[in-house]
């Protein structure tokens, strides 16, 4: 199987020409809805551009247009749109953005040494991404079970479908996977599709460095704490993993970075409220513990708002944004709501597969419980209180993994020196101290909606970033040179080791042995099979449709060929089932039983095989027969 | 829910508020002091809310050792098992075998006495560390097994009779399903939220107590020593480092697995 050399090159073209229209889209919301301030109006633009690669998908897909020429066509003549009605905009940020530039360049000549180190620092993750990025294909279980079948589907329909599925967990909101369709529609391919994650983990970095420099640090050392934040192994393996957890972190870290830039300049309310309502809508639709993380982060608005109101200046927006906001708001709108209206539609449950409880009384659902909690309970938060302090905040199980099974993965830096200075901010930092607060609120009431069991830590990708801010306040309080050298020699080797312990993958790809059996297979065909199917989907032709049965938790993904060239359907037993006629209603001719096949299955195969209809081909590999397909 | 939440919540915030704005650092320290022991005390309490135990109430006719052992899914071990004294008494009296948390069980094995005697068995239940009962085990579940000379059910009550020259007499019980000690969700009993209100009322009252004491007879050294902010400067690089020696003995390994496979080929 090989990817032509053309269809690569006009898939580049096409993203390219995609992402030029998404680019000027957020460059035009851009110059007339900022802070004009560097740091955070850099988060904003790229903050811009992935809201509105999320919106445009979603908006394609419903249209049912999700269709790569189509995409081009609509990009190409939108982009000239805008570069006609606002070509002098554009030219002036260009400027600004030169300005910029020349501004970081001057930086790095004028500290040559730390521009040195940084770089040195942004190459080693840099390879360390490419490389999870190019040679693995996807493989975390829960992407393979009920995150990407989605994305696949929708690549296949030209829409955002909802085809049956055994895994209910599939119908939970999904604007993370929209921005991964956007990394794989153009190639008809997955080789892309883990380099999602990276505008999030860019966006998280620069919530940090946003953050700190509104905390008064300087730009060096705000940049520091946003590399410590960013070498945490938790974020640094979810980065790449396919998993949207990383995406909360970023919009969490990145509504704090524009609180806290309200609270330092005190103006311009109205840009600054729009802007944190439609992070926090985009989180909603990206994964709903974003509710249950919010009671933190409205703490810390409100005493940015109280803060800001004992002094400081009032600018006011821009009168003539409104059109922007308005757009900005309802694109928001759209992409927080979208997914639970839908599922109320077919469901009847916007929260569906969960049941939802308001105090104490089933709200939503059909009662009989579901795969997360869907409500608040004292035990959980003690249990998942004491389960983190008492074990998974020690990283106890084996090498750092994205699904953080009974882990916290926060990692070195965090246990050595985040707790200390955390514990000490608490008591001397009153900077900070509120922010502090407002993070335990967030976790605490995160811990008392979910559900204690192992891998609840990847809900908290944004906590270590509180233990970079308490440890740069602790540090740059400190008086004695020798001590301040020391913390930071301290910090610099944890944030080393954490990078150390994150070059594999946890439990696959975990040595380099792994990695060149690999590497030896050519990046088009690179898939990752589990065992238990492997023989029978190297049986299958690359391009034949498949039906099969799989359980609940079992790896779907892999069925559909990292060039999306299977259609798959899912074959739901029932009562007085024709399998035979379902597969030719389909026009399918083979059926795969991924996981462990159940005894009535086997005995249904067994029967057919009996009647001439089918034909084992291999284990859990059937074929309809000639006899069959008459 | 919303009350407790309410209640919780005022909770905090005045105990932050107390904090924040009294600038007396006497008062903080001790105020943190109080919070970490009261929160040390919870874990306490949680962990014995959450650790089953087999309670045995009986009655025997000879001094002895009852033995409990439980199958975690590897067969018997004598590591597996707890021992308790048994002595003669017309008096009912509760024998405690303390069980893993968290692991599956499929079966039990009793060795009531190690010699000859009878018992007399009232209630088998697993309870938790506060007493409180969590599953009473049926009298029929249990099977007599080697040197039991008798064994009857009357009145609620087992009654196990060893043979003469019995030396290690047994009683069985399997489940199935396998039973799962874990009680993590539903730790939250009368007994627990008793006890942590109780002591977190015994925790107030000694605070105010040693800060009356400390504002009676320490009234001159109230304010901060001096030096106190290098001091606190040593204590965070000195808690770091000792962190990291926590964190290196059990992460090591783990962290350089990949680069040292890779240099060894």
């Amino acid at each position: 199987m090989t990817l032509p050399v053309w269809n690569i090159i006009i898939g580049a073209a096409e993203w390219l020409s995609g992402n030029i229209f998404l680019v000027l889209l957020s460059l035009v919301l851009w110059s007339r809805l900022r802070f004009h301030r560097f740091p955070i109006d850099l988060a904003l633009l790229l903050f811009y551009f992935l809201l509105n690669v999320t919106v445009f998908v979603l908006v394609m897909g419903v249209s049912g247009l999700l269709e790569r020429h189509i995409i081009t066509g609509v990009s190409l003549f939108v982009s000239i749109i805008l570069l006609v009605l606002y070509r002098k905009n554009l030219v002036s940020i260009c400027r600004e953005i030169r300005n910029v530039w020349e501004d970081i360049r001057l930086r790095i000549l004028r500290h040559p040494l730390l521009a040195t180190g940084f770089i040195f620092v942004a190459v080693l993750v840099g390879l360390r991404m490419l490389a999870h990025v190019w040679f693995l294909s996807p493989y975390v279980w829960d992407t393979l079970t009920y995150h990407l079948p989605k994305v696949a589907d929708w690549v296949q329909y030209g829409k955002l479908v909802a085809l049956p599925t055994p895994v209910t967990r599939s119908y939970w909101p999904a604007n993370f996977e929209l921005v991964q369709t956007w990394f794989v529609l153009f190639f008809h391919h997955d080789f892309l599709i883990e380099a999602a994650g990276l505008p999030f983990y860019l966006l998280a970095i620069l919530g940090v460095y946003s953050t700190g420099r509104s905390l008064d640090f300087s730009k060096s050392w705000s940049a520091s704490l946003a590399v410590m934040y960013g070498l945490t192994p938790s974020v640094l393996m979810n980065a790449v993993s396919c998993k949207n957890d990383i995406a909360m972190a970023a919009l969490y870290l990145f509504v704090l970075a524009v609180m806290l830039d309200f609270r330092m300049h005190g103006d311009r309310v109205g840009s600054h409220a729009a802007v944190i309502a439609s992070a926090i809508l985009m989180a909603v639709g990206t994964k709903p513990y974003m509710v249950f993380i919010l009671p933190g982060l409205i703490l810390i608005g409100l005493w940015c708002y109280q803060s800001v109101h004992t002094g400081i200046n009032k600018t006011k927006d821009r009168d003539n944004a409104f059109f922007e906001v308005c757009f900005l708001l309802v694109a928001a709108l759209i992409l927080g709501t979208y997914w639970y209206a839908r599922n109320y539609r077919i469901f009847g449950n916007p929260f569906y597969p969960v049941d939802f409880h308001l105090f104490g009384h089933l709200a939503f659902g059909g009662g009989q419980g579901g795969i997360q909690q869907g409500g608040f309970r004292w035990e959980s938060l003690l249990s998942n209180l004491l389960d983190l302090a008492g074990k998974k905040i020690f990283d106890p199980s084996g090498p750092y993994d994205p699904d953080l099974s009974n882990k916290s993965g926060w990692g070195w830096f965090v246990f050595s020196c985040g707790i200390p200075a955390f514990i000490f901010s608490i008591i001397k930092g009153s900077q900070i101290r509120w922010l502090i607060i407002g993070f335990l609120i967030s976790l605490a009431s995160l811990f008392a909606m979910v559900s204690p069991d192992p891998w609840n830590m990847r809900f908290t990708l944004w906590f270590p970033a509180v233990f970079a801010l308490a440890y740069g306040l602790m540090t740059s309080r400190s008086n004695v040179k020798f001590l301040k050298g020391c913390l930071i020699l301290l910090a610099g080797g944890c944030s080393a080791l954490n990078l150390l312990g994150c070059i594999g993958t946890g439990y696959f790809y975990r040595s380099p042995s792994t990695w060149q059996s690999q590497a030896a297979i050519p990046v088009w065909e690179r898939t990752f099979l589990p065992e238990n199917i492997k023989p029978a989907l190297q049986k299958i032709p690359p391009n034949e449709n498949l039906a099969y049965f799989a359980r609940g938790d079992d790896g779907i993904y892999p069925l559909y060929g990292p060039e999306y060239t299977r259609k798959i359907y899912y074959l739901k037993p029932h009562k007085d089932m024709d399998i035979v006629h379902e597969m030719k209603g389909r026009g399918v001719r083979y059926f795969l039983l991924v996981g462990e096949g159940n005894a009535s299955w086997l005995r249904t195969m067994d029967n057919e095989i009996q009647k001439g209809h089918m034909r084992r081909i291999v284990d859990r590999l059937y074929c309809l027969t000639e006899v069959g397909l008459n | 829910m919303i009350a407790e939440y309410v209640a919780v919540t005022l909770l905090i915030f005045g105990y932050l508020w107390i904090w924040w704005r009294r600038p007396d650092w006497v008062l903080r320290s001790l105020l943190l002091a109080a919070l970490l022991f009261f929160g040390w005390r919870c874990e306490v309490l949680y962990r014995e809310a959450t650790t089953p135990f087999l309670r045995v109430s009986l009655q025997s006719s000879v001094k002895g050792q009852a033995q409990l052992y439980y199958d975690k899914g590897q067969g018997l071990k004598e590591i597996d098992s707890k021992r308790a004294y048994v002595r003669p008494d017309s008096q009912y009296q509760d024998c405690l075998f303390p069980l893993p948390r968290f692991e599956t069980i499929s079966s039990f094995r009793f060795d009531p006495l190690m010699g000859s005697g009878t018992m007399r068995i009232r209630e088998m239940a697993l309870v938790n560390g506060l007493g409180h009962r969590l599953l009473v085990i049926d009298h029929r579940q249990w099977h007599a097994g080697h040197q039991i000379r008798e064994f009857n059910l009357q009145n609620h009550e087992m009654i196990v009779v060893t043979e003469d020259d019995a030396d290690d007499p047994q009683l069985a019980l399997s489940f199935s399903p396998p039973l799962l000690l874990n009680w993590s969700r539903t730790f939250m009993t009368g007994a627990f939220l008793g006890r942590v209100l109780l002591e977190c009322i015994i925790v107030g009252i000694l605070t105010v107590l040693v800060l009356i004491a400390i504002k009676k007879y320490l009234k001159k050294s109230l304010s901060p020593p001096p030096g106190v902010d290098m001091f606190s400067d040593v204590l965070f690089l000195l808690v770091s480092l000792f962190l990291l020696r926590v964190y290196t003995r059990g992460k090591w390994e783990d962290t350089v697995s990949f680069v040292r496979a890779w240099l060894n080929g």
